[in-house]
């Protein structure tokens, strides 16, 4: 039987594989338990994040009257999710020398979490050039700009929700 | 008088276009040239193998020069340690820059990222080696511990604005992404620099410290250390400094 078609699609390994990575470097300093713990953390994240704001964005891209279809948009997130993994990727030797060489390590989860941010970011500015030519620039910053607020704002909440009790121990509210 | 014509006796060139001694002036005098090789992929293994050995040997330079502070196997550790800090930081940040690039479509070969990092940093090493004979005038001159750190935080800063300027001359090579590019790497250099050369201090040795040691065991961050030698430069001590200061001051009037 042959795999999905979205199995077979290298993008998906960079998009899981870099916040993977990222997660479980600096769960070295806390243990094995955590270090199995933070990746899929950091995977699962992302996942709710995108699962809930991927469709989101192509409703309100196509509602307000830009040009793309659903395949463009869907490719155009695609790609900027393999860019965030593979500057997750890029960060790993820089996260696991930090985390492995300071002093406290409350720290190295701090950095872990700084790649993690940018990775995205640097994703989402993938995103918004792949989808600028659909629609003027102020149309584009209007639709955008507001969906990574809203889609910062939720993964950061995700984020706090499955690393913290991680990383103290204890449960977040 | 008689007058000589500067061409009458010209300098030297060295034999064989291409060597390392033209590696090495090119960076010096024409880093634009150096920056276009690369992109070129003109020698590239030739330039970086010669370009390693100058970063080695200039930051050894420069760190057996702060040995000297403390003197005696301080200034082997001090010249072992500071390149290890140059390489360690080349590794963690060449992987990245390569992705960036792949992440932000932006032309991506690991070859060429690595030689313009080890350009850019052998460039920044020349500076350093450069500004050897301030620490040499600062030994002279007796400067006290915290003094001499200032000086080689800021040497090295100098150091490293040059090594940047070089590189965001590769990087705008391509204009796509430049800024992103040359933010979160100049950002990572930043952070991962000064945790490696954290990591492997000291490099002067305190003065009141009784014995040397090639790396201290993990305590603190360069940035509380940084802040704690502004103070004491200022003449504010921390607590502890001042109990031991004070201490000693008694116990040996």
């Amino acid at each position: 039987m042959s795999r999905p078609k979205v199995l077979a699609d290298p993008r998906l390994f960079w998009a899981l594989g870099g916040p993977l990575l990222l997660g479980a470097l600096p769960g070295l300093r806390f243990g094995l338990g955590p270090t199995l713990r933070l990746g899929p953390s950091f995977v699962a994240a992302l996942l709710a994040t995108a699962a809930v704001m991927g469709p989101a964005l192509y409703l309100i891209w196509g509602l307000t009257g830009a040009r793309g279809s659903l395949g463009q948009v869907g490719n155009a997130f695609m790609d900027a999710l393999a860019a965030a993994g593979r500057v997750h990727v890029g960060f790993a030797p820089a996260v696991l020398m930090m985390s492995a060489t300071v002093a406290y390590r409350d720290h190295a989860i701090l950095f872990a979490l700084a790649g993690y941010g940018g990775g995205l970011l640097l994703g989402a500015s993938r995103l918004w050039r792949a989808l600028r030519p659909g629609a003027s620039g102020r149309h584009a910053a209007a639709v955008l700009v507001p969906w990574l607020a809203a889609a910062i704002l939720m993964g950061g909440r995700l984020v706090i929700q499955f690393v913290m009790p991680v990383v103290t121990g204890g449960k977040v509210g | 008088m008689t007058t000589i014509p500067l061409d009458a006796t010209p300098l030297p060139v060295a034999i064989g276009a291409g060597g390392p001694v033209e590696y090495i002036d090119e960076l010096l005098k024409r880093p634009a040239l150096v920056a276009r090789a690369i992109e070129a992929d003109s020698e590239l293994s030739a330039r970086t193998r010669t370009y390693v050995k100058v970063l080695i040997a200039c930051t050894a330079t420069f760190g057996a020069a702060l040995g000297f502070y403390r003197g005696g196997a301080q200034i082997l550790f001090a010249a072992v340690k500071l390149p290890l800090v140059t390489l360690v930081t080349l590794a963690v940040v060449a992987p990245l820059l390569h992705l960036l690039n792949r992440a932000l479509e932006r032309p991506a070969n690991m070859a060429r990222e690595v030689s313009t990092l080890v350009a850019a940093l052998a460039r920044g090493a020349l500076v350093l080696a450069a500004e050897t004979p301030l620490i040499w005038a600062a030994h002279a001159l007796g400067a006290e511990y915290h003094r001499l750190i200032l000086l080689t935080v800021f040497s090295c800063g100098i150091a490293g604005a040059v090594s940047f300027w070089f590189l965001w001359g590769v990087l705008s090579a391509t204009r796509r992404s430049r800024w992103a590019v040359a933010l979160v790497v100049l950002t990572t250099v930043g952070i991962v620099g000064a945790q490696a050369s954290w990591l492997f201090r000291p490099y002067l040795v305190r003065p009141r410290a009784t014995g040397v040691v090639f790396m201290h065991p993990l305590e603190g961050s360069f940035s509380e250390a940084l802040g704690d030698s502004l103070d004491s430069a200022r003449g504010r001590y921390r607590s502890s400094t001042a109990n031991c200061c004070s201490m000693r001051s008694g116990e040996s009037p």
